[in-house]
């Protein structure tokens, strides 16, 4: 939705410093997509996206089919200071189906454990599914699992620190060994679309689009554009090992790092010799 | 491999973070402090039920888990 956040977490996969919003050619855009392609699943994120709620409405409004689609956000819940502005910020929507709370050592710096309570129990009241996303750069920080499980039952999604953004060359969980098994695996998300604020669409949404040298090969403002690029042609037909092979780049010897799916397809996507192809 | 080790293990491929081989290193490199750390972690998840969204484990069923607020 946009790039402003309240909170300056030091493992943001962000590089985007300030308020940069959709236009309104942009949401005239996402929403006749969503209604041409019959798009019946919307995530939106942020910066913090609760910044962005009139936007967010604006889009649902146009939806055709509103009472069949999910909505889905993730958020920092900052908003969660006592029950009744958590749910007035809830209400705010014109609906919503699932919320993810972004809740790790880093966000804890800026969101006290009694509003990750307060959130959870103003969602079960507004019958808005939960859960909790922890990003951890060592194993030893599931240790937070112990505090969350104290609030309530809900599921978690456990991700390792993102190679993009604030956390580049910073912050990362070490991987003991390569997990060849990625070699095996495509883009896991590549049947999706995802819409980057002033920048345009793509099926990509980690390391390859949001660090700052993105080219414009991974992203097309429109969308038929990015339906009809070599980039997503190939992301979408090859798995990671192919990939290699295609383009001679060795298979020995690749760094642990490369066990995550963003980091080995960022990889092979900066290649030189890739980037010409595209 | 000790019983507490594949505990350890279990709870690290079933978060989604690590694969089998990878966890079964990681549990060899860290100290006993740790692994008493990551073994109370285990307990609280086994006890509570924690779902995993990035599980690298199929889901079993969830004998206590309001399905309501279950993804």
């Amino acid at each position: 939705m946009g790039t402003a956040c309240n909170f300056s977490c030091a493992h943001c996969c962000s590089a985007y410093e300030g308020d940069r919003r959709l236009s309104g050619d942009e949401i005239a855009s996402i929403v006749n997509t969503i209604n041409t392609r019959r798009i019946y699943s919307l995530y939106f994120v942020g910066g913090e996206t609760t910044l962005y709620i009139p936007e967010i409405n604006n889009i649902l409004s146009g939806v055709n089919r509103i009472d069949s689609t999910k909505v889905h956000i993730i958020t920092n819940g900052y908003f969660a200071i006592n029950s009744k502005a958590a749910e007035q910020v809830l209400s705010s929507f014109l609906t919503l189906t699932s919320l993810s709370l972004s809740y790790d050592k880093y966000h804890k710096k800026f969101l006290p454990l009694s509003s990750v309570k307060m959130l959870y129990n103003a969602c079960v009241k507004k019958k808005i599914k939960f859960n909790v996303s922890v990003a951890i750069s060592s194993p030893l920080d599931l240790s937070l699992l112990n505090h969350l499980t104290k609030i309530g039952n809900f599921p978690i999604n456990i991700q390792g620190v993102m190679s993009a953004g604030r956390a580049k060359d910073n912050i990362t969980l070490e991987y003991p060994c390569l997990d060849k098994d990625v070699l095996s695996r495509g883009c896991p998300i590549n049947k999706k679309l995802f819409y980057l604020c002033g920048r345009g669409y793509s099926t990509c949404c980690g390391s390859l689009i949001l660090n700052r040298n993105a080219t414009e090969a991974f992203v097309k403002p429109k969308c038929d554009d990015y339906l009809a690029s070599n980039f997503y042609k190939i992301i979408s037909k090859y798995s990671f090992g192919e990939l290699l092979d295609k383009y001679n780049i060795p298979k020995n010897n690749l760094h642990p790092k490369y066990s995550v799916n963003c980091n080995l397809c960022e990889y092979i996507f900066r290649n030189a010799q890739v980037i010409r192809d595209l | 491999m000790k019983l507490t080790d594949k505990v350890i293990a279990a709870l690290l491929v079933s978060t989604g973070i690590f694969s089998l081989g990878q966890a079964t290193q990681y549990v060899q490199k860290i100290s006993a402090k740790q692994k008493k750390h990551m073994l109370t972690v285990a307990g609280n998840v086994k006890q509570n039920h924690v779902v995993f969204l990035a599980s690298k484990l199929p889901l079993r069923p969830k004998p206590s888990v309001d399905q309501d607020h279950a993804a």
